[in-house]
């Protein structure tokens, strides 16, 4: 029995070892196909430390409407982007906690919607931002919190995680970006993923939303409190935003001001500005052509609201 | 609870250590075996291990007054109730709706009238698995091949047995119940052996059927669409599916067993590469093809009852087979093919011809050894789009396509990088044909084992769909 034990032991350790090694490298393999949260973090390990002043977090509504490019230009500033894929306040805590390891912001802005407040744990969302997480104490906690038994398979092989990627074993070349093509989008600078406009046939919208208090998890908004109080421990000004929803959907959904005055509420009782584009006199400057789908904005949507945001963060003297 | 999930991944390890923690008591062996088999089964739907629980009582008291009772008659009626009530549970939750809807039909045909409801009704995983083996064990009492176990205990894990209990073998009280009154001890060998079996199990599944059944389902779904070259693939990649799906299946239960201490019987020894058909069926689920034969095709008069008999058995056991299989005509059809393709070989008495190994101590098979193993395959092949069809025009409509799509089209569907695992199982059970299976005793050097291994282990990974998918066997 001891020499089995031993010997099943000997050779699982070896498996693991020799399969994260080669899964991982095949998830390296991701920028090739244009991945965005690979070349987002890739964009951000790669700026000179202690040289970003605002950093944007929060979900694709966040990464596909706010262009640094146009920030910088208007607040004389270096921003950068770091919203990922359904990132919920619970996932942007431990990634605001990754960022300031590197840069000191002066201003974090916070793209909260009504579906991110009522997010479950997703080991893939997650995954967006600790697989680029350097080695702490900070990633692995990402990890725990949001695996379940299903996904332990994933971490300890790599090599199945990442198994739909195995026609890239042998490529090096980038094999173009915007191959997410339903959507002609591709990752354009420093973390913004931009979406020319495009003529749509015809317009799905997630009809229908009804917006319950009772929805919104109790862990993400611990993860608002958490990201205010790290602003707050770090002399970091935050700037909470909704950003607009298409017009048409926005009809569709039920008790919006549930959601806005809890956000609201939260921004009042910790003094924090919170600006929300589906109320007037904002939620006016936007039309359905805007946008591709219920909420996310084309280039020249994403490009009228970056606008309008820094515009915003100007006069108010946010960042002074 | 699948074989190839993560529940599995955690539940073996614990059961296999506290089942050799307390490897100083059978019994307390046993209990754990009924508790762990029953939480596997249970994963799936709890509701359902009453019908095993009261099979499982049924039989043991039957099998108790079979032995109590000399009467001829008596014995008659207590075997009957074993009958009815494995039969019946099969035949309610199996059968019901098949016969129902059949006989509306028929009496439609002849312009009668007839109200029977279809019920809406679940079949319970594995029922026809457990189902044999229970009656083998009242049947073989009755005989008097067997003593009824006084055990309740090592019978109800006899019954419920985890590794094999959904999808078989379907083993004999015989080789399997006398395991559970006796101390099993750990060997390496044995242990090791089961390791490997549930290695080259889990590559058969998750690489060969899963990634075959990605193929093979777009094929008969649309099958209008496909031109013939890729209708042909489509039967032949079904064929290696089905062969990966449940003797991938085998390997694991019988590999987990091993790690148990119990010896199940060989269910599959690479039947794709048998001569003739005959062979085909002494090499494909020999748990089942045997069962029929010692309870069925034996009672009936085998082959040695004249020529018609044996003629009328053959059909018999082909179309009973077919139907166990499920409540469908094509499973019925694909049977009786079987039969048809079996017959001249019985007519001619040749069905016993190629009882040895094919090429056995060579590399490679003669001209015509090769020939008579590829005109098997098509033949078996056919057979199971018959099997695969959801209904036989289904079927019947998928074979004329061979002809009216006929071009030369190479259009072929994407994922043909399954070809590469395929290539390595036919290499390696081809050189392991003569074992009891692939893998057995394999005596490499460590370096090379252990590289083989790792390599089998990354392409399991490499291969494996997101979602474990089930078994096809499950369903019968």
């Amino acid at each position: 029995m001891k020499r089995f034990l031993i010997k099943i032991s000997l050779f699982l350790i070896l498996f693991i070892a020799l399969n994260q090694l080669l899964g991982n490298y095949i998830g390296s393999k991701r920028k090739l196909v244009g991945y965005y949260p690979s070349l987002r973090w890739d964009d951000f390990y790669n700026t000179k430390d202690n040289t970003v002043d605002i950093v944007f977090l929060g979900s694709s509504h966040c990464y596909r409407s706010l262009i640094p490019n146009i920030f910088d230009s208007i607040l004389q500033v270096n921003s950068f982007n770091m919203g990922s894929s359904f990132q919920t306040p619970f996932i942007s805590d431990y990634v605001l906690k990754e960022i300031i390891n590197y840069q000191t912001p002066g201003m974090v802005i916070l793209e909260l919607h009504h579906s991110t407040l009522g997010g479950a744990k997703n080991f893939g969302n997650a995954s967006h931002n600790f697989d680029f997480f350097s080695n702490s104490k900070n990633k692995y906690e990402l990890i725990i919190e949001s695996i379940t038994l299903q996904e332990l398979g994933s971490i300890l092989f790599p090599t199945y995680r990442f198994n739909n990627l195995k026609s890239l074993i042998f490529e090096s070349k980038p094999l173009g970006y915007g191959v997410d093509k339903n959507i002609h989008s591709y990752y354009s600078h420093k973390g913004y993923v931009e979406t020319p406009t495009y003529k749509i046939d015809s317009l799905v919208l997630n009809m229908g939303s009804v917006i319950n208090q009772d929805s919104f998890k109790d862990f993400q908004i611990e993860g608002v409190n958490s990201i205010i109080q790290l602003c707050q421990e770090n002399d970091i000004r935050l700037l909470i935003v909704t950003q607009p929803y298409n017009p048409e959907y926005l009809k569709t959904i039920d008790n919006y001001k549930i959601f806005h005055n809890f956000a609201d509420s939260i921004a009042n009782s910790n003094h924090i500005d919170y600006i929300d584009f589906n109320l007037s006199p904002y939620k006016e400057k936007f039309t359905s052509d805007d946008f591709y789908d219920s909420g996310h904005l084309f280039k020249h949507g994403a490009e009228k609201l970056s606008n309008m945001v820094a515009n915003e963060i100007k006069e108010r003297q946010l960042l002074d | 609870m699948l074989f190839n999930s993560v529940e599995f991944a955690i539940f073996l390890p614990i059961v296999f250590a506290i089942y050799w923690r307390l490897k100083n008591s059978t019994k307390a062996q046993n209990i754990l075996i009924l508790v762990a088999s029953y939480l596997f089964y249970g994963w799936w739907d709890w509701r359902f291990l009453s019908l095993i629980a009261f099979s499982t009582l049924i039989d043991y008291i039957v099998g108790i007054q079979l032995q109590k009772t000399e009467k001829r008659k008596q014995r008659r009626n207590w075997l009957l109730l074993s009958l009815l009530v494995n039969l019946g549970f099969l035949g309610f939750f199996k059968y019901y709706n098949f016969f129902a809807d059949n006989l509306v039909e028929a009496f439609t045909f002849f312009g009668q009238s007839l109200s029977l409801q279809s019920l809406n009704i679940i079949l319970p995983v594995g029922i026809s698995f457990y189902t044999f083996q229970t009656l083998s064990y009242s049947i073989d009492i009755y005989r008097r091949k067997l003593e009824p176990a006084k055990d309740l205990i090592a019978f109800a894990s006899y019954v419920s047995f985890f590794p094999q209990l959904v999808a078989g073998p379907i083993e004999r009280a015989t080789n399997l119940l006398p395991q559970f009154y006796k101390k099993r001890e750990f060997t390496y060998s044995n242990a090791s052996n089961g390791m490997r079996q549930i290695l080259w199990g889990l590559f058969k599944k998750v690489v060969i059927a899963d990634n075959c059944a990605n193929i093979v389902n777009p094929i008969f779904e649309n099958y209008q669409d496909q031109h013939s070259i890729v209708l042909v693939l489509g039967a032949v990649l079904f064929a290696f599916q089905i062969y990966g799906d449940f003797s991938g299946y085998s390997d694991i239960a019988i590999g987990v067993s091993k790690l148990f201490g119990f010896n199940l019987m060989t269910n599959f020894r690479t039947p794709y590469f048998s001569r003739d058909i005959a062979e085909f069926w002494r090499r494909w689920h020999i748990s089942l093809s045997t069962w029929f034969r010692d309870y069925l095709y034996f009672p009936l008069g085998g082959s040695r009852c004249g020529v018609t008999r044996g003629i009328r058995n053959t059909f018999i056991i082909f179309l009973v087979s077919g139907f166990w299989h499920g409540a469908n005509w094509t499973f019925v059809v694909w049977g009786g093919l079987n039969a048809l393709f079996f017959l001249p070989l019985f007519l001619m008495k040749k069905n016993r011809k190629n009882i040895a190994t094919v090429a056995e101590g060579k590399l490679l098979p003669s001209l015509s050894e090769g020939l008579r193993i590829i005109s098997t395959f098509v033949l078996t092949s056919f057979a199971w789009i018959f099997f695969r069809a959801e209904n036989i025009n289904h079927a019947f409509n998928y074979i004329q396509s061979f002809y009216h799509n006929l071009n030369f089209n190479l259009n072929l569907p994407p994922g043909l990088s399954i070809f590469l695992p395929l290539s390595i199982l036919l290499v390696v059970e081809w050189l392991h044909r003569e074992k009891e299976f692939t893998l057995e005793d394999w005596n490499l050097p460590v370096i090379p084992r252990w590289s083989f291994y790792i390599i089998i282990g990354t392409i399991i990974l490499l291969f494996a769909p997101k979602n474990p998918q089930s078994f096809i066997y499950f369903q019968f």
